[in-house]
């Protein structure tokens, strides 16, 4: 019900607008534009663990609403998700299993799979039928070994030694597909990724900006934000500091906010003690 | 009808950050379709002495949303016996806005903020189905929002005190708002500093 004075949060979604938007979206009523998140994702295998990377660019329709995106959601300690799509679908669904995932690791008392997380995302996003845009890529390294995932909204997964997503995914692809072999070193699955993801920023519309990598293997994760930054931004040609006064103020309300003295310390100025003398 | 649900009612709200200040923005335009309604409806709300929101899109939506969002706030803080951070109340808002992912409200929020000890500062922006964002330097919300982007991206620099981050604010706004017909009828810009919030209106074309 959507009573102000019962409106507790009780978790889950809330379907009370949905009769409303629909009345609206049949009188030709367009919904505003949710932010995607256009994207290149990439992750490859190598001998000791997995190479994760992914651009860094947020986009509302063709605008860019943030240049700084961290598109990489730590899913458990060995485990970490890539997501494209739907902004939103991708932050809270990779919340909601990381914490899931917690819970599930203090239960059993072991280090969670990245099958576990795998099937568990799959199973909710069928649920959904998809309605969730959440693309994802889940890799992580486990003691049954390194292993990425790709998860579509639907609810299918492919399990793959390497894999690229999103609007860029195509171009990285390409790139890997060409240069992929297995066994790896480390530096190589680095520059290899870091290539593919090159060639989609450089070409995709909708990814751009930064290239953020992870290197994760059972011993150490590695975390390079950024790895490359790619859109570079030049230095403004002027100085465009407004003077003070350019605007014309109607009026001016200045509220005081009242401070709490969280500590006070007071320092004497006289350098020496005296003792004290009982008169 | 037949237009974007977010031109329907207009407006716009604008953040930016400075050095242990920052500033929100909105008009004050209300209006219903081509006829403008009121020319007093400003978008920001107050949640804590140091966190703001400002809300754009449907303006039935824009009172809900804050008024349900200051419902929670007022039990967090009764519950917890302390304020609101900016971080805190982003995540309640983006909670708030994913709860109805299937039917959502059609307002688009920026949440600023400040932590007065540390002189940190916060601007978060979400889409309507509460996508979360990372800090960032500048944001806006609302039919104008495109032409202020670019604004903004002029007059912004890193570092600025709270005068400076006023006037940038200000123009950014004052000139983007001139080329949106769904906008405009004057303005109110707040800044926030660690001890003090100034509340000024501008003077601005009223049409």
């Amino acid at each position: 019900m959507s009573g102000l004075a019962f409106e507790q949060p009780t978790g889950g979604f809330v379907f009370d607008n949905c009769r409303r938007n629909e009345l609206l979206l049949s009188n030709g009523v367009l919904p505003g534009k949710i932010h995607k998140t256009g994207t290149t994702i990439a992750a490859i295998t190598y001998k000791d663990g997995v190479v994760i990377a992914a651009d860094s660019r947020c986009t509302s329709g063709t605008i860019i609403f943030d240049d700084n995106v961290l598109k990489i959601h730590r899913l458990s300690d060995n485990i970490y998700a890539l997501g494209a799509g739907t902004a939103a679908d991708c932050d809270f669904q990779t919340r909601l299993l990381e914490s899931q995932l917690e819970l599930l690791k203090l239960n059993q008392d072991r280090q969670v799979r990245v099958a576990t997380a795998v099937r568990k995302i799959q199973q909710h996003l069928f649920r959904y039928q998809g309605h969730l845009g959440a693309y994802l890529i889940i890799v992580g390294v486990d003691v049954t070994g390194s292993h990425i995932a790709t998860v579509h909204p639907h609810g299918s997964i492919a399990f793959l030694p390497f894999v690229a997503s999103g609007s860029g995914g195509y171009t990285s692809l390409s790139v890997i597909e060409d240069r992929f072999k297995e066994n790896m070193t480390e530096e190589e699955a680095k520059q290899l990724a870091r290539d593919a993801l090159y060639a989609s920023t450089t070409t995709d519309l909708y990814s751009g900006s930064r290239i953020n990598m992870y290197v994760l293997t059972k011993e150490k994760l590695d975390k390079f934000l950024p790895y490359e930054v790619v859109g570079v931004r030049s230095d403004k040609q002027n100085d465009y500091t407004l003077a003070k006064g350019t605007t014309q103020v109607l009026s001016t309300n200045v509220k005081k906010i009242e401070f709490d003295i969280v500590n006070e310390k007071v320092k004497t100025t006289t350098g020496t003690h005296e003792a004290m003398e009982l008169a | 009808m037949g237009d974007d649900i977010l031109s329907y009612n207009g407006g716009v709200a604008l953040a930016m950050k400075g050095k242990e200040c920052v500033a929100i923005a909105c008009d004050k335009r209300y209006g219903v379709q081509n006829r403008t309604i009121a020319t007093n409806f400003t978008k920001i709300f107050q949640y804590s002495d140091h966190c703001f929101v400002a809300f754009c899109g449907l303006a039935t939506d824009v009172q809900t949303v804050s008024e349900r969002l200051k419902f929670r706030t007022n039990l967090y803080e009764l519950r917890e016996q302390r304020k609101l951070k900016p971080v805190v109340l982003y995540n309640m808002l983006t909670n708030l806005l994913y709860e109805r992912r299937f039917g959502p409200y059609f307002v688009f929020a920026l949440v600023v903020g400040l932590d007065p000890k540390t002189g940190e500062t916060y601007v978060y922006d979400s889409d309507n189905i509460g996508a979360v964002s990372d800090n960032v330097n500048l944001a806006t919300v609302g039919t104008a929002s495109e032409y202020i982007f670019g604004l903004g991206e002029l007059f912004f620099k890193p570092n600025m005190n709270s005068d400076e981050l006023f006037e940038a604010t200000s123009q950014a706004l004052l000139n983007g708002v001139d080329r949106d017909s769904a906008s405009g009828w004057g303005a109110v810009v707040y800044v926030i500093e660690k001890d003090k919030v100034t509340v000024r209106e501008l003077k601005g074309r009223q049409d």
